[in-house]
């Protein structure tokens, strides 16, 4: 069963690289827009330093650090993708094609859509910056810290994308609801600045509602070792995973038989 | 010749009801994106007073200016999306059958857009000046209104330009919506999408001056925040007109020169 994924999502690479690839201009683009990505955030964080010393405690090296950990989230989170148009799918009956291939519909649904080597690209590149900041500015940071930091970035982007799936599978229900799912999912945009600066009720909302914090601040001031991990944040954070887990398998489950092709 | 073109405008308009409900949908985001900016420079400016020639109020009205003139313009990114596809698709063979200039009709469809989307951008700032917002106090004039609503038509000329040779770059290079994303990375830098111009550290400035992007964003803002003297608004709308028909030539010369090369796929 797994082996069949692997070969699968194996297929699913080959296809996007060759997607990308047949257009040469198009792959060195690519290259360019990540670049471009990285650097208008780092421009943000350079002139709003120029204005201001330090950022609530936080320093040029700290905030770039802080974004290019988000944009690892990002890449990560790249696998969830195809979540962005399945509410159209679903509406215009799209979903037959998957429902009667012999894979799980949801996995078949989210590898069709994934421009797997644009997040690969991501990835790598959020890697090799985070290694380039540690050493040019002599952060040390120890073994354990950075396997901290990797375990809470990876269950805050699986939390971060079931509640984004959860709010995009309520379509079965609602018909079209993107406005509604954008407009919770602004918050995401918070992510960007370090949670300190906002009141305290926001960090709670941006914690335990849409928990942002913990793909862009827990995972930095972790790696950072700023704050300390403690067993009540473990234990807090494991729950939490679960508990959206089992909303999203359920809701998933529940939409799918409410699915009827219109059109389709 | 007018009859068509008004028709066109007409069949536009009729899609009004859609652009209506993007309109809702943009202004329901607005809260969320207040709300962020609204934290984070009160956050910054809990260190300083004053940044640059702004104040917070200034710093508060200058996004939600930017929101308007983004609602606006904005639309007029699709044009590389559109151009791509007709002319991989071989749809442009319809509109060159047609008595109709493409690069015309493309501009003409966005320009009611334009319109529309401003007019009502203006009438929600004024909404939100008396109602929501009166602590901003924005000075709204039919001098600074009317210099604004041109300010920001050249800005959208220039866009629309932009994305138009972006978008004819398909002629000889097929795919070009990374391209078209690349240059979004560069309007948002140097158009004053993240900061206002003024703020930027110098080698940003320098840049930004030799390149047409501020002339979108920044310069339509900075007329209606009456940021500019009348010397500097004069040389702004000059340079915008400047941009606007050095691209303007640009774009029919790689038309001309694309069109000629084009062979219908499929069309």
């Amino acid at each position: 069963m797994i082996k069949k994924y692997i070969r699968l999502f194996k297929r699913f690479i080959v296809i996007s690289f060759n997607q990308v690839y047949v257009f040469r201009f198009e792959f060195a683009m690519l290259l360019v827009h990540l670049l471009f990505n990285f650097s208008f955030i780092f421009i943000f964080w350079y002139t709003l330093l120029s204005i201001i010393p330090i950022f609530n405690g936080w320093q040029f090296s700290e905030l770039a650090l802080y974004t290019s950990i988000i944009f690892l989230g990002e890449g990560l989170g790249g696998i969830f993708f195809g979540f962005r148009d399945l509410p159209s799918k679903i509406i215009e009956g799209q979903l037959d094609k998957y429902l009667c291939r012999p894979i799980n519909t949801l996995i078949a649904v989210l590898f069709e859509q994934v421009s797997i080597i644009y997040f690969l690209e991501q990835i790598i590149m959020s890697i090799l910056l985070i290694i380039l900041i540690l050493l040019k500015y002599k952060i040390s940071v120890s073994f354990l810290s950075i396997l901290i930091s990797l375990t809470v970035l990876v269950i805050g982007v699986l939390i971060t994308n079931f509640i984004y799936g959860i709010l995009t599978f309520l379509c079965f229900w609602v018909g079209r609801l993107e406005v509604v799912r954008e407009l919770i999912m602004q918050l995401t945009g918070f992510k960007q600045y370090p949670l300190t600066i906002f009141p305290q009720k926001i960090q709670l909302l941006l914690t335990y509602v849409i928990p942002v914090a913990f793909v862009s601040y827990y995972p930095t001031v972790f790696l950072l070792e700023k704050q300390e991990m403690t067993l009540v944040f473990v234990f807090k954070l494991l729950i939490y995973l679960v508990i959206v887990f089992s909303v999203f398998v359920s809701v998933w489950r529940y939409g799918i038989k409410r699915y009827e092709s219109n059109g389709g | 010749m007018i009859i068509k073109y008004l028709r066109i405008a007409k069949v536009e308009f009729e899609k009004t009801k859609e652009y209506f409900l993007n309109f809702i949908g943009q202004i329901i985001y607005l809260p969320m994106q207040f709300l962020l900016i609204y934290f984070l420079w009160k956050f910054v400016y809990s260190y300083n007073s004053q940044i640059g020639n702004y104040s917070f109020n200034d710093m508060i009205e200058y996004y939600l200016i930017l929101t308007i003139v983004q609602s606006a313009i904005m639309p007029v990114g699709i044009i590389t999306y559109e151009e791509w596809n007709d002319i991989n698709q071989g749809n442009l063979n319809l509109y060159l059958s047609k008595p109709l200039f493409y690069p015309f009709y493309l501009c003409y469809r966005k320009i009611v857009l334009f319109l529309w989307n401003i007019i009502f951008g203006i009438l929600f700032l004024i909404f939100a000046n008396i109602t929501i917002l009166p602590w901003l106090k924005i000075t709204l004039y039919i001098y600074n209104i009317s210099l604004f609503i041109l300010s920001s038509f050249l800005g959208f000329m220039i866009m629309f330009n932009l994305f138009f040779i972006v978008g004819t770059l398909t002629f000889w290079v097929e795919n070009v919506l990374t391209l078209r994303d690349n240059v979004w990375n560069m309007i948002k830098i140097f158009s004053g999408e993240i900061l206002p111009i003024a703020i930027f550290p110098s080698f940003i400035k320098k840049i930004s001056v030799i390149l047409p992007f501020q002339y979108i964003y920044y310069t339509p803002i900075s007329v209606l925040q009456g940021k500019l003297t009348n010397e500097q608004l004069l040389d702004s709308i000059g340079f915008q007109i400047f941009w606007v028909i050095f691209m303007s030539i640009i774009s029919l010369i790689m038309w001309k020169k694309g069109s000629v090369n084009y062979t219908s796929q499929g069309g």
